[in-house]
């Protein structure tokens, strides 16, 4: 009797295992949860602007300090309408009809306050550290003791072009290298400027009409200057 | 008495696992063996249905591997600023590494696809375009992904220099 019972037991366990293991193998399959807690260390600054100051006046699109470049007395700064193409303000926006804004990047940049022969730095991309070369040397068309400098910079596949005004002549970083380096010095004998003014444009091909860059639009991160 | 239920269950319980056994044996799909080539002389081959000739199909023509259109458009009577980087539109997708080119005046240059466009290449200054006008030729030894070579050499000119009105 018991050894009957053994071998049936024998013949069960040899069946039996290969069909319970098929199910076995569906069965047990675990899901892992990934739980991401937030960063506790802060960023660290890493922009770096001309000058680690403030900003007197922004661009017409984003003004600072109550100052807006190339905006006329009496109207307010804002979202341009929706006519608005990319290359001007549209009238009775576009202001005074001369002046500094005839030309076409003014609009765009900003001016930084700053003293007399005071170093400017080359400054960082939406806190990116680009590659700066110097470029050229504009002498101004109006005022005596002072020059616009200008820099190409690559960012990854990224090209910019930068000019830093009111710069005194012959004060550029002729051998530049990246963000945080020595771009020019502020203008000084007698310039009177205490600031400089940056323009930055893009060389991207598919640009719209203008390269020019409102430094301070914050879609997408201000260009410059974060935090001013 | 108890002796035969023992039995009785034993006996039920091989039953059940046979069927179960058999079953799942009934719903494994059976692998049959591959048939084996016999070998058979010409003589004993019987003789094969005759089967008419496939039409023939002619080779479906190559698309023509050209440049479509650049941005910015070649015009020399516009000055643009010496970063200014310049898109090729390809009538095929194309990997950066087979597009062939020169410029003249030399320059150091970087050539990398427009982000999310296989058809499209951006060449690109590494710093600036020397002042005055660049020439780029796209040579045809250039193929496209699919090994076209470039039908003719694509010859694009690009103004740039310093602004004539940088401001104050």
């Amino acid at each position: 009797m018991k050894i009957f019972t053994f071998l049936a037991m024998i013949v069960i366990f040899l069946i039996l295992p290969p069909l319970v293991g098929e199910v076995s193998a569906q069965t047990f399959k675990s899901n892992q949860f990934e739980t991401k807690v937030g960063d506790a260390t802060p960023k660290p600054q890493r922009d770096i602007c001309p000058l680690d100051t403030t900003i007197s006046c922004g661009t017409y699109w984003n003004p600072r300090g109550n100052c807006g470049h190339c905006l006329a007395p009496g109207y307010t700064a804002g979202s341009p309408p929706a006519s608005f193409n990319g290359s001007q303000p549209p009238k009775p926006y576009y202001p005074f009809g001369g002046g500094t804004c005839l030309y076409a990047g003014t609009l765009f940049g900003i001016d930084i306050a700053g003293e007399d022969g005071q170093e400017i730095k080359l400054p960082t991309i939406r806190e990116e550290t680009v590659e700066w070369e110097f470029y050229t040397e504009y002498a101004s068309a109006i005022y005596r003791n002072e020059a616009i400098q200008a820099f190409t910079g690559r960012l990854g596949n990224q090209r910019f072009y930068l000019q830093l005004h009111h710069t005194k002549p012959g004060s550029a970083n002729r051998s530049a290298g990246r963000s945080g380096d020595k771009g020019a010095n502020i203008c000084a004998d007698g310039c009177g400027e205490r600031h400089t003014h940056v323009q930055l444009a893009t060389g991207a091909a598919a640009a719209s009409e203008s390269d020019w860059l409102d430094v301070l639009d914050p879609k997408g991160g201000q260009l410059l200057c974060q935090g001013k | 008495m108890s002796g035969k239920i023992v039995i009785f269950v034993i006996l039920g319980l091989i039953i059940i696992a046979i069927i179960l056994a058999v079953l799942s044996n009934l719903q494994k799909p059976q692998l049959l063996p591959r048939p084996t080539p016999t070998p058979t002389s010409e003589s004993t081959r019987p003789l094969a249905p005759t089967i008419p000739p496939l039409p023939t199909v002619a080779p479906e023509p190559q698309k023509p591997f050209q440049v479509l259109k650049t941005v910015p458009e070649n015009n020399l009577n516009i000055k643009h600023l010496p970063v200014k980087q310049i898109a090729f539109y390809f009538s095929q997708d194309v990997n950066t590494s087979d597009i062939q080119f020169t410029t003249s005046p030399e320059t150091r240059t970087e050539i990398f696809n427009e982000e999310g466009y296989s058809n499209v290449v951006i060449i690109s200054p590494y710093f600036a375009w020397e002042p005055g006008i660049t020439t780029i030729t796209i040579t045809t030894n250039s193929k496209s992904e699919t090994g076209v070579n470039l039908e003719q050499p694509h010859v694009y000119k690009l103004f740039t220099g310093p602004l004539d009105n940088p401001g104050l």
